[in-house]
């Protein structure tokens, strides 16, 4: 701050937002009862090097002004970090990403706004404080108040979608490779002509999905903090993410990319949480193949300009597909489609990407009897219900869910009957199964058992039955 | 048939000269049965070699010309002998030759003159073995009865001899591979066993050699020239007891198993078409020649004196599973579902409404009922396998 004209200057790679912060830093001063120096401010962001972007560097800013200006003491804020965007009327708004900026201020006390405490009070719940106007800031800061509030306990977001899946009619078999595949967070695909329910049922797969845990929500709200997708009310990415990128993404919006900077790519975006893809065989094939290394390994590297990043990327997939060019499929005499360009549609899904679904399910038309009638549908929540049930399960056994259970601890939780193992052999053996499909048919047939009433600890044959009904070829082999 | 055959792998370097010989692909097998009858092998490769003749051969059935003997000349010089000697000696194949117990081609008119053998030998001359050929090119009604035929001649403990081609050769083998009684299935390729081919059969390729035996007399390391294909088919033929054909264009190589098949007496029988279907017009041609027709598995299997009925009533019996008895509710919900299959094929969903039944148990009895081959599924669509609705 220097003598000469009052006048307001930003420096240090400040984005359009960030350099928007005068005005409202000014009028939130005004509206505070604190005074706008009326002298020369030069603000600098350092390091100089590193773009600034966001409003959340209002709140800092307007302390530093005050400082610099002797209206606040220079050591009020030793060790105290901040962050926030200020009202015209002097409030504190929160901002998105809150919880990066606050985790970087660790070992110092940190100020967050109101609205974002649900999110930061997960991480170091003690050396946060919660402030909601400038004013009352400005006078804790001086010693005429203390700073108010730790945070109050996180409340759950817990607006779950309305999309209810009573409203899907029929389908028997696809709702329940669809609750199995809530229940077991084992991969998905749906095979069936336009209008069957394919997109209907996986758009409802969300709100079967019980809340995420406190290491994945953080790291959820992080990516998408990271990406630029709008946080939930509350701040905290809560409800696992449901995400469904259109057919015509590119490589890099769906696995991460971008020049400089990194973005995470959808398969981030859906960590914890489902990635939906409709219209599964027009995306091109290098989106698809890019997406084997994180369905294998629960993360995605990107090497770019600045150099290789990880990102996590443990998501569930769901995808859609029509059997064919025209779509109608096997409906007797709806398709006018040859066997050769049947093939050659469902061909470019590779056999390595298909064999990483552990459910292929075919849907048939829908039943037009059905959509006119009162349905009698079981609601989301009931399933919800039971899909939490064996979740927890699984998290009692130390795994995410059944589809990650370990081929050791396989052994352990679901033991085969000798018949079991007979029919896995003869499977095999007939070239249906692969060695992946082999641990994904004994995982699903884990979580079928867990969801019936009976909860069998030993996997006897008709699990494994009704598992591999459940990897249905998705052309016949013979067309291959 | 001279002695001289049967000690072909009896010392190494007469082995290493036939393998040389037969790798030619210049060199048909009767030529080569020629050359190995009467000479050393070593010194037929020698005497080649400097453009010649060996001493000591009868007189050929067809003239020798001198072009003949300069390609098989050229085809030695650019082998690498110690290479082809090396990749054969792979401890997945065995080599034998007509001294061998297993050899089933004693009473052949026309024998290899060394069998390339991965997997049960015996099953060669052990079993009782049926052929099943057909078109690379067949519908999808041709793919399902050979897969049926296929599955209920194992299910009789019959082998299942083909080609391992697309198409029928390969529905015939996998139908067969589905039966738990599957005696083990004969595939008789034309390349030698380490070059797959087609691709696509790769794992069936696998199967068929892990289960049962698979067959070549081509060395390893080599493709399948043009000729080996009807080649191998009349090996096929030799081996099989009766060949079925099921799909046949007007020039297919089946009716090339077929000529076989009649030049050796053995049974040739053909499965019906259709008469507008081009994949059927040869096999249907064979029927109007006088050849006897089959409608499925179980024609071919009275064909042979088994009781196909025999199987039926002790199915139930042997399915079950290991240590427990049958559950009696099980059999009457299957009742349930064939019964409703009966009106037609119908979908997983629509089924489970007509039964009566939740969808999960539902999912357990088709998924068992379709690796017993008692239902078809294709995609959404379930049905009882061709022969069962009537």
């Amino acid at each position: 701050m220097r003598d000469g004209l009052p006048g307001y200057s930003v420096v240090g790679m400040p984005d359009a937002s960030c350099r928007e912060s005068r005005d409202r830093v000014r009028a939130a001063l005004g509206n505070s009862g604190l005074r706008w120096p009326q002298r020369r401010v030069t603000v600098n962001l350092a390091p100089s090097g590193i773009k600034k972007q966001g409003a959340g560097l209002d709140l800092p800013i307007a302390i530093a002004i005050l400082i610099a200006d002797g209206q606040l003491p220079a050591e009020c804020v030793d060790r105290l970090g901040m962050a926030g965007e200020l009202g015209l009327d002097g409030s504190i708004r929160s901002v998105p990403g809150m919880i990066i900026i606050a985790e970087a201020c660790e070992g110092e006390e940190f100020l967050a706004p109101t609205g974002n405490e649900a999110e930061v009070a997960l991480i170091r719940p003690d050396e946060i404080r919660i402030v909601g106007s400038l004013f009352e800031l400005a006078n804790a800061l001086s010693g005429n108040g203390a700073i108010p509030s730790r945070p109050t306990p996180s409340v759950a977001d817990s607006s779950v979608p309305s999309l209810d899946l009573a409203d899907v009619r029929g389908q028997a078999q696809a709702r329940a490779a669809l609750e199995y595949a809530a229940a077991g967070g084992h991969h998905l695909l749906f095979i069936g002509p336009p209008g069957a329910g394919k997109t209907m049922l996986a758009n409802r797969m969300a709100a079967l999905l019980p809340d995420l845990d406190d290491v994945d929500a953080i790291v959820t709200t992080r990516i998408h903090s990271a990406a630029g997708i709008v946080l939930p009310a509350g701040g905290l990415v809560r409800r696992p993410p449901f995400r469904a990128p259109h057919h015509g993404a590119s490589t890099a919006s769906l696995i991460g990319g971008g020049g400089t900077s990194v973005r995470p790519g959808e398969v981030s975006a859906a960590h914890g949480g489902v990635l939906f893809l409709d219209e599964f065989g027009e995306f091109s094939v290098p989106v698809l193949e890019g997406l084997r290394q994180p369905l294998e390994e629960g993360r995605i590297r990107v090497s770019r300009l600045t150099g290789p990043r990880v990102m996590p990327a443990r998501f569930q997939l769901i995808a859609a597909t029509n059997p064919c060019p025209c779509g109608y499929g096997v409906s007797p005499g709806a398709c006018g489609c040859s066997d050769t360009s049947k093939a050659r549609y469902l061909r470019r899904l590779s056999g390595p990407l298909i064999d990483r679904f552990g459910m292929r399910v075919h849907l048939p038309a829908s039943d037009p009897a059905k959509l006119l009638t009162e349905g009698t549908e079981e609601s989301s929540d009931a399933v919800a219900e039971r899909v939490q049930k064996v979740r927890a399960m699984a998290q009692r056994r130390g795994f995410h869910s059944n589809a990650v259970l370990s081929d050791s601890c396989l052994e352990e939780v679901a033991p085969l009957t000798s018949g079991a193992r007979t029919v896995l052999l003869g499977a095999m053996r007939s070239g249906a199964l692969t060695g992946r499909g082999l641990g994904q048919v004994r995982r699903l047939a884990r979580t079928i058992g867990d969801l019936h009433p009976d909860c069998p600890d030993v996997i006897g044959e008709d699990l494994i039955y009704a598992a591999l009904r459940l990897r249905q070829p998705v052309v016949g082999e013979q067309d291959r | 048939m001279t002695g001289a055959l049967k000690r072909l792998t009896e010392s190494k370097a007469s082995l290493e000269a036939a393998l040389r010989l037969v790798a030619l692909p210049s060199l048909g097998v009767s030529r080569a049965r020629w050359l190995l009858g009467n000479v050393e092998p070593p010194a037929i490769i020698d005497a080649l070699l400097r453009g010649t003749l060996p001493a000591g051969l009868p007189d050929p059935t067809t003239e020798v010309t001198s072009q003949s003997i300069e390609r098989w000349r050229t085809g030695l010089r650019s082998q690498d002998a110690a290479q082809l000697t090396a990749r054969n000696a792979d401890r997945c194949q065995v080599i034998i030759d007509a001294g061998h117990d297993a050899w089933p081609f004693a009473d052949d008119p026309d024998p290899p003159v060394l069998l390339f053998v991965r997997g049960r030998v015996e099953l060669l001359t052990e079993s009782r073995r049926v052929g099943v050929v057909g078109t690379r090119r067949c519908s999808a009604v041709g793919r399902s009865v050979a897969g049926e035929i296929g599955w209920t001649l194992a299910e009789h403990g019959v082998s299942v001899v083909s080609g391992l081609a697309l198409g029928i050769d390969g529905s015939a083998h996998r139908g067969a591979g589905v039966s738990p009684r599957d005696p083990g299935r004969i595939g008789v390729v034309a390349s030698g066993l380490d070059m797959v081919y087609p691709a696509r059969n790769a794992a069936l390729w696998a199967g068929v050699a892990d289960t049962g035996v698979l067959i070549s007399e081509t060395p390893m390391g080599e493709r399948a020239t043009r000729w080996r294909f009807p080649a191998r088919n009349r090996l096929i033929a030799s081996l099989s007891e009766v060949i079925v054909v099921v799909e046949s264009h007007q020039t297919g190589g089946a009716l090339i198993t077929v000529d076989e098949a009649i030049a050796r007496g053995v049974e040739v029988v053909a499965v019906p078409g259709s008469v507008l279907g081009n994949s059927c017009k040869g096999s249907n041609q064979l029927l109007m020649d006088g050849v006897a027709p089959v409608r499925n598995g179980g024609d071919v299997v009275s064909l042979l004196g088994l009781d196909p009925r025999a199987l039926t009533e002790t199915d139930s019996e042997q399915n079950l599973p290991v240590g427990g008895l049958a559950d009696p509710a099980q059999d009457v919900l299957e009742g349930r579902v064939v019964d409703a299959l009966q009106g037609g094929a119908t979908d997983t969903d629509t089924l489970a409404e007509i039964v009566g039944e939740p969808i999960s148990s539902l999912l357990s009895l088709l998924g068992r009922l379709e690796r017993a081959n008692r239902v078809k599924i294709d995609g959404s669509v379930v049905a009882l396998p061709l022969g069962e609705g009537d």
